[in-house]
C-alpha cells in the first residue's frame, strides 16, 4: 500500500467516502470495493511499519510514557470536563489519560492492539430488558441481537484470521496460540472452581494463514506492530485486500474537517492533507473516525445532532485487574500472553447489572511491570526495591478483564466553541464519568479475580477498585448508538444516520452498549452487516 | 534550560542510590544520568529539587545520601517521585543484564 497519494489526485466524484482505516473502516472498504463502488478510503495518520520493529519501551501504544510508535500529534489537545460548558475544559495531551487516544494510523487501533477477538454474549445486547434501567443510566438493548449479528462474526473470524480453536459453543478457524505456564496453572485452578474456561480468542496467526506467517511468540504482542505481520489488523487484510480490487484508494495523512450536506443529503467531505484544502464529492459517506472522532465530525458538520444525541453516552471499559505472586516461577515470556480465560462472570451475578470476562494478561515489558504491576506494598527503590523486582517478577500472576460499563447521557463529546486543531477544526472536550454501576460490577469481578487467583497459589494478592472517572480510551464507544428511535439514538437499526438518505456510521460509536468484552470484534461485525445495507 | 552543571554530581550519586549496583549493574552503567539529562523539559524541577540535597550529598556516605533521599521524599515527594520514576526508567527500558537476571528474554 503507498502512502503517498495527494489531494489533486482523488479529486474527483466517488460512490462512497470512508472516514477512518480502523477496525470498521477497513472492514467497509472491503464489502463496498467487492459490491463494486469506486471508494475513497481517508486517514488521517500514516502507515505504522513493520521492519525494523519499533521496540521502544517508554514511547509505544501500551506506554505512553514519552510518546507512542502510532498518531496523534503530540501537539494535539483534547479537553476535559465535568458539565455541558465546554469552556471551562483543562486540555490534556495524546500522552495523557484524560486525552482518551485509541490509535491513529493506517488501520486504526487493529495496527497496535492486542488482538482479543471476542464475540458479545447474546444478552450483552438485551441489557435494559434484562437488568432494568438504573437510574441516571442510558442502559439499553441494542435494536438488533446476537443472533442477527452471528453470521457477521463468523464472517469476520474467518477474514480476518483468529485463533481460539474450540470453546463453548464456538469453533474459531486456526488453533489457540501457544499455552503458557500461567494459563495453564490458571485453567487447571479454575478446574478446581468449577469454572469453565477456554483459550482466548485472538487475531494472530496461530498457524500460517491467509498467506502470512505463523505467530513467532514474541514478547511485544500489544502496543507494538508485529514483527513477521502475524498479528491481523485491517491494514493487513480487509484494506489490501479492497485495494486490490482496484476500486478502492487510500489517502493518507488526510484529516476531514467537514461533512457537505444539503437537507438530507450529504454531497461531500473537506479534507486537509499538508496545508491544502479540498471539498471531494461523494455519493454516500461512511464514518469510521473512532467513538470520539466520529462524533466530533458530526457535531462539527451538525449532522444527526437533531435531538442532542450524537456524543452522548460516551463508554469504554473499566476493569477488573488483580495481580499475586507464586512460590515458584510462572513465567516463560511466551507471547502474546493471554491465553486463558473465562466468562462464568460475565452475567447472571446477584445484585449486579451484567459483569465481566476475566483472563491473563499479555507479556509484561519489565517497565510496565515496574510502574503497574508490583503490590502496594513494595519497596519503591534503593537495594530493596532492586532485589524485589528481580525476585518476584517471573513469580507474578495477573488476571484481569472488562466490565460491561452502564452508559450516562451526561457521558459525552462536545467541542470546543473557541480552541481549533493545528488544521483549524474545534477541538474535542470529553464530559462526565462512569456511573456506580460500573464501579460496583468491576468491584465484584475484582472479587473474582482475586480468588481464581488465590485457587491458582498466588500468595499475596493485590488490587483495588479505581475511583469513579471518564471510561472511555482505547475501547471507546457508545457515542451515536443505534436505535429505532431518533430521539434517543443517532443511527438507525442499518447504521444509517436518522433523517439522512446517505451517510452511515460503522465503528465502535453505533455500540449501544459495549459487551463485557474487548469491543473490536463487535464493531467489524457490525460494520459488515451496515456494509451489505448500503445501497 | 539544561540542568546546572554543578548539581550533575549530585544526580548521578542521587540515581546511582536509588538504583544502586550490586552483582548487576545499576543507574550508574544504566546511564540514568544521561537519560535525564535528554529532558529538557524537566530541567526546571531538577534544578529546584536536586538543590536540596546537601550540597555535599555526592561525597557522602551511601548511608547518608539515604537519608537525604529518604527526607526528600517527604520533604518534596512531587520532585521525588519524578526523579525515582526517570531513575527505574533508564534503568528498565532498555536491555541489560538486570532483564536478564528477571528473566525477560526478547525472542524475537
Ligand atoms: C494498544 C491497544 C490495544 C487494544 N487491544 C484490543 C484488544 O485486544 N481487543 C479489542 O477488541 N480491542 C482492542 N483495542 C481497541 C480497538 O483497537 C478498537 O476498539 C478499534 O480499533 C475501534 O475501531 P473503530 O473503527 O471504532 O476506530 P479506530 O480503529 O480507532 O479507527 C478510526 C480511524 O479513523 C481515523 N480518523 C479519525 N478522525 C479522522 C478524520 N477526521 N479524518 C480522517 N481519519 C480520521 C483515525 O486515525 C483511525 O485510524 C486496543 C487498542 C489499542 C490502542
Ligand atoms: S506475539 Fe506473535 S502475533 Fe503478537 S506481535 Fe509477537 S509474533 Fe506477532
Amino acid at each position: 500500500m503507498t502512502g503517498n497519494v495527494r489531494l489533486t489526485q482523488v479529486a474527483r466524484r466517488w460512490d462512497a467516502i470512508i472516514i477512518g482505516s480502523g477496525a470498521g473502516g477497513g472492514v467497509v472498504a472491503w464489502s463496498l470495493a467487492f459490491q463494486g463502488m469506486e471508494v475513497l478510503v481517508i486517514e488521517r495518520g500514516h502507515h505504522v511499519p513493520f521492519s525494523p520493529p519499533d521496540r521502544d519501551h517508554l514511547r509505544n501504544h501500551r506506554l505512553t510514557q514519552y510518546g507512542h510508535n502510532v498518531g496523534p500529534s503530540l501537539d494535539d489537545r483534547r479537553g476535559m470536563t465535568t458539565g455541558d460548558d465546554p469552556t471551562s475544559a483543562t486540555w490534556h495531551s495524546p500522552l495523557e489519560w484524560q486525552y482518551n487516544n485509541n490509535a491513529m494510523g493506517v488501520g486504526g487501533g487493529t495496527s497496535v492492539y492486542g488482538a482479543q477477538a471476542w464475540r458479545f454474549k447474546p444478552e450483552d445486547f438485551r441489557m435494559a430488558s434484562i437488568y432494568g434501567v438504573p437510574e441516571g443510566s442510558s442502559l439499553a438493548d441494542w435494536p438488533i441481537s446476537y443472533a442477527d449479528l452471528e453470521p457477521h462474526y463468523i464472517e469476520m473470524e474467518r477474514e480476518l484470521g483468529v485463533a481460539g480453536g474450540r470453546g463453548g459453543t464456538q469453533t474459531w478457524p486456526m488453533p489457540p496460540t501457544a499455552p503458557t505456564v500461567k494459563g495453564q496453572r490458571l485453567a487447571a485452578a479454575a478446574g478446581r472452581l468449577g469454572w469453565d474456561t477456554q483459550a482466548v480468542p485472538l487475531a494472530v496467526n496461530s498457524v500460517p494463514y491467509n498467506d502470512r506467517p505463523a505467530c513467532v511468540n514474541c514478547q511485544h504482542c500489544v502496543g507494538f506492530a508485529c514483527p513477521v505481520d502475524a498479528k491481523n489488523g485491517s491494514q493487513n487484510t480487509f484494506l489490501p485486500r479492497a485495494m486490490e480490487t482496484g476500486n478502492v484508494t487510500l489517502i493518507t495523512d488526510a484529516q476531514v474537517v467537514h461533512i457537505e450536506s444539503a437537507g438530507e443529503k450529504v454531497t461531500g467531505v473537506r479534507v486537509v492533507q499538508r496545508g491544502k484544502s479540498m471539498v471531494i464529492p461523494t455519493d454516500r459517506v461512511i464514518v469510521a473516525a473512532g467513538a470520539i472522532e466520529t462524533a466530533r465530525l458530526l457535531l462539527v458538520s451538525q449532522i444527526g445532532n437533531q435531538n442532542d444525541q450524537v456524543g452522548r453516552n460516551l463508554q469504554g471499559h473499566y476493569y477488573a485487574s488483580a495481580a499475586g505472586i507464586t512460590p515458584e516461577s510462572v513465567y516463560d515470556g511466551v507471547g502474546p500472553g493471554p491465553s486463558v480465560a473465562t466468562t462464568r462472570w460475565s452475567h447472571g451475578n446477584d445484585g449486579i447489572i451484567g459483569g465481566g470476562m476475566l483472563a491473563d494478561d499479555f507479556v509484561l515489558l519489565p517497565i510496565i511491570y515496574a510502574k503497574r504491576a508490583l503490590p502496594p506494598h513494595a519497596p519503591t527503590w534503593g537495594d530493596e526495591w532492586k532485589n524485589f523486582v528481580r525476585d518476584n517478577y517471573r513469580r507474578t500472576l495477573q488476571v484481569m478483564g472488562p466490565i460491561q460499563d452502564i452508559p450516562s447521557p451526561t457521558s459525552r463529546v462536545l467541542v470546543s466553541p473557541t480552541e481549533t486543531d493545528a488544521v483549524g477544526m474545534p477541538r474535542v472536550v470529553l464530559s462526565g464519568t462512569a456511573h456506580p454501576e460500573s464501579v460496583r460490577a468491576q468491584t465484584f469481578l475484582l472479587g473474582k479475580a482475586k480468588q481464581w487467583l488465590a485457587e491458582a497459589g498466588a500468595e499475596q494478592i493485590w488490587g483495588s477498585p479505581s475511583g469513579q472517572y471518564l471510561s472511555a480510551g482505547q475501547h471507546q464507544a457508545g457515542t451515536c448508538r443505534m436505535g429505532e428511535d431518533p430521539r434517543t439514538s443517532v443511527v438507525d437499526p442499518s447504521g444509517k444516520i436518522h433523517g439522512y438518505a446517505n451517510i452511515w456510521v460503522a465503528d465502535t460509536s453505533v455500540h449501544v452498549t459495549n459487551g463485557g468484552f474487548n469491543p473490536f470484534l463487535t464493531a467489524m461485525a457490525t460494520a459488515i452487516r451496515t456494509s451489505s445495507l448500503i445501497s | 534550560m539544561p540542568i546546572d552543571a554543578h548539581l550533575v554530581p549530585i544526580l548521578r550519586a542521587a540515581t546511582a542510590r536509588i538504583v544502586p549496583t550490586d552483582d548487576l549493574p545499576g543507574a550508574a552503567e544504566l546511564r540514568a544520568t544521561e537519560f535525564i539529562l535528554g529532558f529538557p523539559e524537566y530541567a526546571d524541577s531538577y534544578n529546584a529539587g536536586l538543590a536540596k540535597l546537601p550540597a555535599d550529598f555526592d561525597l557522602s556516605t551511601p548511608d547518608a545520601q539515604d537519608s537525604a533521599l529518604s527526607q526528600l521524599s517527604s520533604d518534596d515527594p512531587h520532585f521525588f517521585d519524578l526523579l525515582r520514576r526517570q531513575t527505574i526508567e533508564a534503568v528498565l527500558a532498555q536491555p541489560s543484564a538486570l532483564w536478564d537476571a528477571m528473566g525477560f528474554v526478547v525472542t524475537a
